[in-house]
């Protein structure tokens, strides 16, 4: 390559790499790119819970810090609670659920975050999702049937569902 | 892009010559029109590489790469540092195939020799890259599942295998990589044999292949955003489509095409054979002296591999003419051919041609079979009108005289029409590649014997690396400039 054009090309792919670096500094959060493999598939005290006063900011929040941590209760029954489970990442995206409960029965299972890789994977676990919580309902635990074609979701929703449930002693 | 249309002209080169009026046709001209060609689509071509590089990593980067690679997690730091590793991987190893593509513009530009060398240092970057990406990922899972350093190579890759989705493909992949980027190193290649390195070299397609999957089904890298995608899909539909054009479909069709057929072969000196090859409108190959094929014989030991050989003759309407020395392989094969059989060309490739003549007079160097490019060179310049008598000097150095192959068509070419023949025989000597007799204190003295100011002239010179090596030295110290040295090395 001739001079000239050597030195253009290395400025010029200097300022798009300097500026996408930037840029990817000040992205939002990111769904999990590449490959990432299930954890904490243990589940076990991998969820947080608190009881929701009205006045109670959105309790996801301090969920979601304490993800990593056992769980803290108030034991307030039968008090109107609810518990978040962990993160659990997949290779399609983050999976979470909460849990609302009334004493020990579980109300309403509510998903924050689903597979989102891709619009594929947005598509799959949306339409997943409604039959996962039925079944979660239905059978007031963690032990559902996985969605078929929806695996890595189910499994997400299963394990986060249960590490939920486990932070409420349920 | 005038070049580019004078070359794929359908009429043949004497039919042109003949038909150009010298004065208008002068060499030095579409020489140096030639040369800027090439020298402005190289540039694209390199760009086109460097921009497939940056926009990888940019939008890597832009996507939140760049955040993970120094978010001060050490899980989330490899797994980021595996996942831009084998984005560039990928890239390279698509930009690799290319360059093995046989695509004309690369070929005519680079010549096949340069653009197949790049593929190798190219390759010398991939496959260390694709074992970082692997090395990397299985680390960084390790560390975010909390398994010990020590333990995680060892145990990650089958938990790998157990939950991420199409994991085998992907290892088999690496693993095919790892066997071709081995047997490629050039002690092995010399073990091995050619054709059996080929044979593994092939494989790499499917190495590709297998690496696929796990591309698509794991990596929001490569399907995250629609421009991501596009570029993706758009490289593996240039490069697929590449190969199967240009290696497959167009030696296919010209092989059809022209009804190539043995009709002779010829003892040109002990071990050295002629064939000459029969076939339809050869003109329309556009094929030049100084060109090589890859020939495929409808024979017993030349059927399965193609051999690299360059013509021997200015390819005619009819004709086409290779000389081939015996060189142990599948060389004395070709001096049991029987009239009639079939022919399959690949080809013609190879950018060592007069196209790059920028001179009026030119020196031609050969050493050993070497002298078939070299000859077909001096019969295209002493028929092209604008040479003027003497303006061609032919070097053409071997062991012993008996081992001067075609010498009585160099000696007609040449004696015609004034031109002048150096016959330089002897035993090698070390450092020079003049034979010891030759008069001169160095070689770059003994060149200036030859021939009054090599310095006017374009040199083309083709025989063994070291020996080229050595010729190449003098020719600089003499004053050549690098741009007026032409070769083209085929012990690749």
């Amino acid at each position: 390559m001739r001079t000239v054009t050597a030195l253009g090309t290395a400025a010029a792919a200097g300022v798009v790499l300097v500026s996408s670096w930037q840029a990817g500094q000040h992205s939002g959060p990111q769904a999990a790119g590449g490959v990432h493999v299930v954890s904490g598939a243990s589940g076990s005290a991998g969820g947080a819970v608190s009881s929701a006063p009205p006045a109670a900011g959105p309790p996801t929040r301090h969920a979601r810090k304490g993800s990593k941590k056992p769980g803290t209760t108030t034991s307030a029954p039968p008090a109107r609670r609810t518990a978040t489970g962990a993160v659990v990442q997949t290779p399609y995206g983050n999976v979470q659920v909460k849990v609302s409960l009334l004493g020990k029965k579980i109300t309403k299972v509510t998903a924050i975050h689903l597979t989102d890789s891709s619009s594929t994977s947005v598509e799959i676990s949306a339409s997943a999702a409604p039959i996962l919580r039925q079944e979660a309902l239905k059978a007031q635990s963690a032990n559902i049937d996985l969605v078929s074609g929806a695996t890595y979701t189910s499994e997400g929703y299963k394990t986060s569902l249960q590490a939920a449930l486990d932070a409420a002693h349920l | 892009m005038t070049t580019v249309q004078r070359q794929s002209s359908r009429r043949s080169i004497d039919a042109r010559l003949r038909q150009l009026p010298a004065r208008h046709h002068d060499p030095r001209r579409a020489g140096r029109r030639h040369l800027s060609w090439r020298q402005r689509v190289g540039d694209l071509l390199e760009l086109l590489a460097a921009a497939s590089l940056v926009l990888v990593l940019a939008l890597f980067f832009r996507d939140g790469g760049s955040k993970d690679l120094v978010s001060g997690s050490w899980p989330t730091g490899l797994i980021a540092i595996g996942r831009a590793t084998g984005l560039v991987a990928v890239d390279l190893l698509l930009l690799q195939l290319l360059l093995a593509a046989r695509v004309p513009w690369i070929d005519r530009v680079y010549g096949t020799d340069r653009a197949l060398k790049a593929h190798r240092v190219l390759g010398r970057i991939t496959v260390p890259l694709v074992l970082v990406h692997l090395e990397t990922l299985v680390l960084g899972y390790a560390a975010r599942d909390h398994r010990s350093a020590w333990l995680a190579p060892v145990v990650e890759p089958f938990v790998m295998l157990r939950t991420v989705p199409d994991m085998l493909t992907a290892f088999a992949a690496t693993a095919l990589l790892v066997v071709i980027a081995v047997t490629s190193v050039r002690m092995a290649v010399r073990a091995m044999g050619y054709e059996r390195w080929h044979l593994v070299h092939l494989t790499a397609y499917a190495a590709v292949a297998l690496s696929i999957p796990h591309q698509l089904s794991i990596g929001s890298d490569l399907s995250r955003s629609p421009v991501v995608r596009v570029y993706w899909l758009g490289l593996y539909v240039l490069v697929a489509g590449s190969i199967v054009w240009w290696r497959v479909l167009v030696p296919v069709y010209r092989s059809l095409r022209h009804r190539l057929r043995v009709e002779a072969v010829v003892e040109e000196t002990a071990g050295v054979w002629s064939v000459w090859v029969r076939g339809r409108d050869l003109e329309q190959l556009d094929a030049r002296a100084g060109q090589f094929f890859n020939w495929r014989f409808n024979a017993p030991g030349l059927r399965a591999f193609a051999h690299p050989w360059s013509l021997s003759s200015m390819p005619s309407e009819n004709h086409l003419r290779l000389t081939v020395r015996d060189l142990g392989d599948h060389s004395r094969a070709l001096a049991k051919l029987r009239p009639g059989t079939r022919v399959l060309i690949e080809g013609p490739y190879g950018a060592f041609t007069t196209a790059r003549r920028t001179r009026r007079r030119v020196l031609l160097i050969a050493a050993g079979i070497g002298i078939t490019p070299i000859r077909a060179l001096a019969e295209e310049l002493a028929a092209d009108p604008a040479t003027r008598p003497g303006d061609i000097t032919v070097a053409y150095r071997a062991d012993a005289e008996d081992q001067l192959a075609l010498r009585a068509e160099l000696e007609r070419l040449t004696e015609d029409e004034g031109h002048a023949l150096h016959l330089l025989t002897g035993p090698p000597v070390a450092g020079s590649w003049f034979p010891g007799d030759q008069p001169g204190h160095d070689d770059a003295d003994r060149l200036r014997r030859l021939l009054h100011d090599p310095r006017q002239c374009d040199v083309y010179l083709c025989g063994p690396a070291a020996w080229m090596d050595l010729v190449h030295t003098s020719l600089r110290e003499a004053g050549v400039p690098r741009l007026n040295i032409h070769d083209e090395r085929f012990s690749w």
